[in-house]
């Protein structure tokens, strides 16, 4: 048997009260003589064993009464597994105390009263012992197991905010965490940690501050969403690792909903049986499960999809809303509202969804609006769950996609070759073709006086050019995709630069026909030695069909671009006269669709970051009848937005701690300008995080005295950080140095060279041949400003460096990236830090925080926007970005841990099902586990009291018996004395 | 001039009180109430009673030669010896006499003990027979007697008697009926037995014993003294008793508990006494110190008086 409080076992000591009372009523006792001495005598042998009887009884149930109060207050419970029975302790005690207050009544009694009293002090002792034993026992068991780290994991989820009968099952999570908080020895520590869709600890390593940590629980909310189990225990394990003891528990407090403990995932399971495996011992996961509400009525939206990755102005999306009845009854949502942009659509058709029964809404939008566009799907409906009514998702609508054509073919009529069949079909456009022959024409003959049409105004914004300008053009990142049509083989450098382009995110779409030269495509590979192409082409050549066209085999289509075109379309009726026998060229080659002869048609893979799609028919009316088809237009849209798919960032993240977004591939600014100066960036304050104003300075000569560069930007408030490079006419020692009203320091070759230092003033030795990098950093701190670069070397006085020197940018290594500080405005709550980072092929957010599930939207510099390729919307000087972080549909469906389930688990883990508070406590083990005691001695306290009061009544009522008859004595009916004395006087006086 | 010590116990109230009274011996063996004597002569008187028809061996002197004369008839003349009557008092002197009740009739500021209270009622039945030209005696007694003042009717015997009363202190324990067996057969001739006491003895002994007062025709007067609080054992908290007749002797305990069993046990005590002095006829009295002595002594006085 166990105290909770044992301090208030002093209260023991109130037993004391009665049995002083007693001796004291004995000592205070008066002192009279006496004569009847006889009958007192007589009386007291007849009465002495019956008073005796009542003297120990009261003095007894007076003892009890205290002790059982004292014990009451001191919350005894009786350990689960204890060595000494807890009952046998507390009988053993409350004999002692019997024994003693016997010892007492029978004061006068000397012997009995001194083998009485010895019996108590030992049976008290024996009591004691065993206390002492079993609570010495329990810390002996922790400290053999070293004392103990327990990480207390709160599932804050959605379906735990669910009341059952009046109260929230997290509530009772933070009562029982409290509970077994309270009951714990003194030395376990505690770490807390709430489990949502990101779990996040309340204290970075175990505490013992028991107040502290009930002050947190008291405070923690639930944080909504699915609970992510693994990564709660993973925190766990992490925050556990910190604690000081050997040995660790985990307690996950939860509904026992099966969602989020990816069970059957072997690996995740895996991975956490090797983390458990990291602390000095396994720990035991007891996971309680409270009781779930059953037959709730819930609708939920659980997912929201776009037909395309790539979402343009140019044409409807396809959004398909999927409703779900997760609840235990069949219920009714009477609209579905789908907001989007600046459009709501209703769909009033859903009608009755029995439970387990899904159903999927399509919707049409066109976006008119480029940038980040979140949809929202909402249910009318009161149900029990109303968090999962609503889903959000980020559209990133583009405003262009720019695709590069590359005409391979040779047919005199520039509208017959593939590659202009293929730019038409992207973007309809006779000025196009112009364009095309324009540049054509150009080598040969002058500009012709007709005016080049302006570009094409498409979503789709496609390119073609020939052979020769592709080997001439030295970026790609402008573009998402590059076509070859029929184009026969490239240089070996072009071909690495179309692989590098790839290997980034951007894609291939080859077209082969007659021209394609089987043999480069073949031998063309990756670094690796692993083939660019997904198929090999037979050397044999174009095949021509036998007798009639071998026409495509729908059955056979898996590509996912070519799913949007309907199965009734005439892309059934293609056929071609020729094609490209091939196969796969590794494992790794998807097969998306193939010919009745069972020859591939459209293969792809990926390669990088990129995909490359492979076409095997020739696009020519000659080959076959693709480019009559009404479904080549979709088909070539389609193929382009699935090539273009990696370089659109997913905007719908899932709950993390912590989220890097890419964003793009961070190139996006000229390779080679011929723009001289240099890239400006004005911050506000000393720091580098408000960008107020960008701009490209010629040269760094300034004196802006009080006003500052900008309104808004006062001299003393701002800095200013100039990038781009220089290059020096002749090679030789220079010396830059820096005239400023402030701190202002120079650096050349920042990124080349780690050696390279900012200072105020720098001699070092140029090359003419190439361009140096420089930085340029000032910070106004006076009320003045002004700021002047200079330079002085071989034959030249030191002046102002000229702008014809200097170029916006920058020379960088191929590791290269550069951050920048930003903000992100969460759902709710304060604005998050995140870091910007641009480096050669990413551009990407890091949000080293919690992002739980809603709508966010970032903040960058308006200056980076260029890099962002349409997300940004641009609002007075910056962009923002939005994008959503989605929950699980899964959550409100409450679906519970079955058996196997369970039994999936312990294999990778020691964790224990717990049903009732009781087993919880119990699987924690330790000492501090049992049932208390108040309520049957609270029972005990209720009766003694009762025997008390009736012990008194029934003895004073025995005792008044027979007493109010007193003995007939005296004459009753004699004059008083007054009247006496007043006759004798009278007598007296006439008797002299 | 100073009063004698003794003097204290004849204050003159209740000497005027009881002054007025006078205790006359009952006949009660005899079948006829005596009368009252109201002689005025000094020594013993003879009165004649009546006539007997002589039988051989009478003295011829008490033959009445008037009746022979007139009726020819041989008679014998008898007398009644008249005697003033001898008191004996006797006072129990032992340690539970000496038991001063809260309750007690307070008596110069102070409440009396059963043997003070004895004591005045003793020197005021005293005063009375002596004043009756009456002898008195008296013996003072604990477990054995202690003094004995043989009977005497002179007036001098009120300040022996009451020197003998003032000295006596009362202590060691009760015996009475062994006591009261050796004064019945001390007293010479039947007279009057004044007995003050608390009679705390077994009461069998002393029937036994009283029976043998009767027995030598005494007229017994019991007068039973009792403090209230033994009559009522009105103690509530816890006491300790020191019994007051054999030193060293105490109690502890709980008044209250044991306070009915008491009072049974001293209503039976009074009851058997009760019924003995009924049934041998012997003048029981109840004196509770309580009520103040001269009136307790009074009423008596009146009431005996009062033919029943």
């Amino acid at each position: 048997m166990l105290f909770l409080h044992p301090w208030l076992l002093l209260g023991l000591t109130g037993i004391g009260v009665p049995i002083v009372l007693h001796l004291f009523n004995r000592r205070k006792s008066r002192t009279s003589d006496w004569g009847a001495m006889r009958f007192l005598e007589e009386s007291i042998n007849q009465r002495r064993r019956r008073v005796l009887l009542e003297e120990i009884l009261l003095l007894v149930t007076r003892c009890l009464i205290l002790a059982c109060a004292a014990l009451i207050f001191a919350r005894p419970f009786l350990a689960g597994h204890a060595s000494v029975s807890g009952l046998a302790v507390l009988t053993t005690a409350l004999l002692a105390i019997i024994a003693a207050a016997v010892g007492v009544a029978i004061w006068n009694e000397r012997v009995w009263r001194r083998r009485l009293w010895i019996t108590a002090a030992c049976l008290a002792l024996l009591a004691v012992v065993a206390v002492l034993g079993e609570s010495w026992n329990g810390w002996r068991r922790f400290g053999r197991s070293g004392t103990r780290d327990i990480a207390i994991i709160l599932d804050g989820s959605s379906s735990m905010t669910l009341e059952v009968d009046g109260l929230s099952n997290f509530a009772r999570a933070v009562k029982e965490a409290q509970a077994v908080i309270e009951s714990a020895p003194r030395a376990c520590a505690f770490t807390l940690i709430i489990g949502g869709t990101v779990p996040h600890a309340l204290t970075p390593a175990p505490v013992t501050d028991r107040k502290h940590l009930l002050r947190l629980l008291d405070d923690a909310v639930p944080d909504q969403g699915t609970f992510h189990a693994l990564d709660a225990l993973a925190l766990a394990v992490t925050s556990l690792a910190r604690g000081s003891h050997g040995n660790k528990q985990i307690l996950v407090i939860g509904d026992g909903q099966s969602v989020g403990w990816q069970l059957g995932e072997t690996e995740v399971w895996s991975y956490l049986g090797a983390l458990l495996e990291r602390l000095p011992t396994q720990p035991r996961i007891v996971w309680r499960t409270l009781e779930m509400p059953g037959g709730i009525r819930n609708l939920t939206v659980a997912d929201l999809a776009f037909s395309r990755q790539v979402i343009g102005t140019d044409r409807e999306v396809r959004i398909d809303v999927t409703i779900a009845n997760n609840g235990g009854e069949s219920a009714t949502a009477q609209a579905l509202r789908l907001t989007a942009g600046d459009r709501t659509y209703t769909d009033t058709s859903i009608g009755q969804l029995q439970p387990g029964e899904m159903r999927v809404v399509s919707f049409r939008h066109r976006f008119t609006r480029t940038g980040t566009q979140p949809v929202t799907a909402t249910l009318d409906i009161n149900d029990e769950m109303p968090s999962d009514n609503t889903t959000t998702r980020i559209a990133p609508v583009r405003g262009s996609l720019r695709v590069l054509v590359v005409e391979g073919g040779r047919a005199p009529r520039l509208a017959e070759r593939p590659g202009a069949f293929v730019a038409l079909a992207l973007s309809p456009s006779q000025a196009l073709l112009d364009r095309a022959a324009a540049r054509e024409a150009a080598p040969k003959a002058p500009p012709k006086a007709k005016p080049p049409s302006p570009p094409p105004q498409g979503f789709v914004v496609p390119e073609l050019i020939t052979m020769p300008d592709f080997i001439a053009r030295e970026r790609l990142d402008d573009f998402a995709a590059v076509i070859l049509a029929d184009v026969p083989r490239m240089p070996s450098n072009t071909a690495a630069r179309l692989l590098q382009f790839v290997e980034r995110g951007g894609g291939l779409l080859a077209l082969h026909g007659s021209r394609s030269d089987s043999a480069f495509y073949n031998g063309w590979q990756t670094q690796e030695q692993h083939p660019v192409m997904p198929l090999a082409l037979d050397e044999a050549g174009l095949t021509p069909a036998v007798r009639e066209p071998v026409m495509v085999d729908t059955l056979s289509i898996i590509h996912p671009a070519l799913q949007p075109l309907a199965p009734d379309s005439d892309i059934a009726t293609t056929g071609f006269i020729r094609h490209w026998p091939a196969t796969a060229a590794s494992a790794r080659t998807r097969i998306g669709a193939r010919l009745f002869n069972g020859q591939p048609l459209l293969a792809d893979h990926t390669v990088g970051k990129g995909r490359i799609l492979q076409w095997t028919a020739p696009v020519d009316p000659a080959a076959g009848n693709l480019v009559s088809r009404q479904s080549f237009l979709p088909l070539m849209h389609e193929l382009v937005y699935y090539l273009a798919s990696p370089v659109v960032p997913d905007l719908n993240l899932p709950p993390m701690r912590g989220a890097t977004l890419s964003l793009g591939s961070g190139q996006s600014e000229a390779g080679e300008t011929s723009e001289n100066g240099l890239r400006a960036l004005y911050y506000r304050g000393t720091e580098q995080r408000e960008a107020l104003l960008a701009r490209t300075d010629p040269q760094i000569n300034f004196n802006w005295g009080q006003k500052g560069p900008a309104p808004g930007l006062p001299a003393g408030s701002f800095n200013t950080v100039w990038t781009g490079s220089l290059k020096v006419p002749v090679s030789g020692r220079y010396r830059l140095f820096t005239r400023a009203e402030g701190d202002m320091t120079v650096q050349i070759d920042a990124g080349l060279d780690s050696r390279a230092r900012a200072a105020s003033s720098l001699r070092i030795d140029l090359d003419a041949t190439r361009r140096h990098d420089l930085v340029v950093r000032y910070t106004s701190v006076k009320n003045r400003a002004s700021a002047n670069l200079l330079w002085e070397g071989p034959g030249i006085g030191a002046r102002h460096v000229p702008a014809t020197a200097l170029s916006p940018v920058r020379v960088r290594s191929d590791g290269w990236s550069e951050t920048h500080e930003t903000r992100v405005y969460p759902p709710r709550g304060e604005p998050l830090e995140a870091l910007l980072q641009q480096s050669q092929d990413t551009l990407a957010l890091h949000i080293p925080h919690r992002l739980t599930p809603g709508l966010y939207r970032a903040e960058v510099p308006a200056v980076w926007v260029p890099l962002f390729r349409d997300l940004a919307v641009v609002s007075n000087g910056m962009a923002q970005i939005t994008f959503c972080v989605a929950t699980d549909g899964n959550e409100s469906r409450l679906a519970t841990v079955t058996p196997d389930e369970a039994a999936f688990t312990r294999r990778y883990a020691d964790l224990v099902l717990a049903a009732t508070a009781d087993e919880m406590h119990r699987a924690l083990g330790g000492g501090a586990t049992g049932r208390e005691l108040w309520r049957p001695l609270a029972v005990a306290l209720f009766f003694l009291l009762l025997a008390e009061t009736i012990l008194t009544r029934w003895i004073a009522i025995q005792r008044k018996t027979g007493a109010e008859a007193l003995p007939v004595f005296d004459e009753p009916a004699g004059p008083s004395a007054a009247s006496f004395r007043a006759t004798m006087g009278t007598l007296n006086r006439s008797q002299p | 001039m100073s009063t004698p010590g003794y003097m204290r116990l004849l204050p003159p109230e209740s000497v005027r009180a009881i002054g007025r009274f006078e205790l006359l011996a009952r006949g009660p063996m005899e079948g006829f109430i005596t009368g009252r004597h109201k002689s005025p002569h000094k020594g013993f008187s003879v009165e004649f009673a009546e006539h007997r028809a002589y039988a051989a061996g009478d003295d011829l002197r008490t033959l009445d030669w008037r009746v022979l004369a007139r009726t020819d008839r041989l008679y014998v003349k008898q007398y009644i010896e008249e005697t003033n009557m001898r008191a004996t008092v006797l006072l129990d002197a032992s340690g539970s006499m000496a038991y001063r009740g809260e309750a007690a009739a307070p008596f110069n500021g102070r409440p009396l003990s059963k043997f003070d209270y004895a004591q005045y009622i003793a020197a005021a039945l005293t005063y009375l027979l002596i004043g009756q030209q009456d002898a008195v005696g008296l013996v003072t007694f604990d477990t054995k007697t202690r003094t004995y003042l043989p009977a005497r009717a002179r007036p001098s015997q009120v300040r022996l008697v009451l020197e003998e009363i003032d000295r006596t202190e009362p202590c060691g324990e009760t015996s009475v009926a062994e006591v009261f067996h050796t004064i019945a057969e001390r007293i010479p001739r039947r007279g009057m037995v004044i007995i003050l006491s608390d009679l705390f003895d077994d009461p069998r002994h002393l029937t036994e014993a009283l029976y043998h007062f009767r027995h030598r025709r005494h007229d017994v007067v019991l007068m039973h003294i009792m403090a209230d609080e033994e009559l009522t054992f009105p103690f509530s908290s816890f006491s300790e008793f020191r019994d007051l007749e054999r030193p060293g002797q105490r109690v502890n305990l709980d008044p209250r508990s044991i306070r009915a069993n008491y009072l049974e046990r001293v209503r039976a005590f009074l009851r058997e006494i009760t019924a003995e002095c009924d049934r041998l006829k012997i003048d029981y009295v109840h004196l509770n110190t309580r009520r103040p002595y001269d009136l307790a002594l009074a009423e008596y006085l009146r009431a005996r008086h009062t033919p029943r």
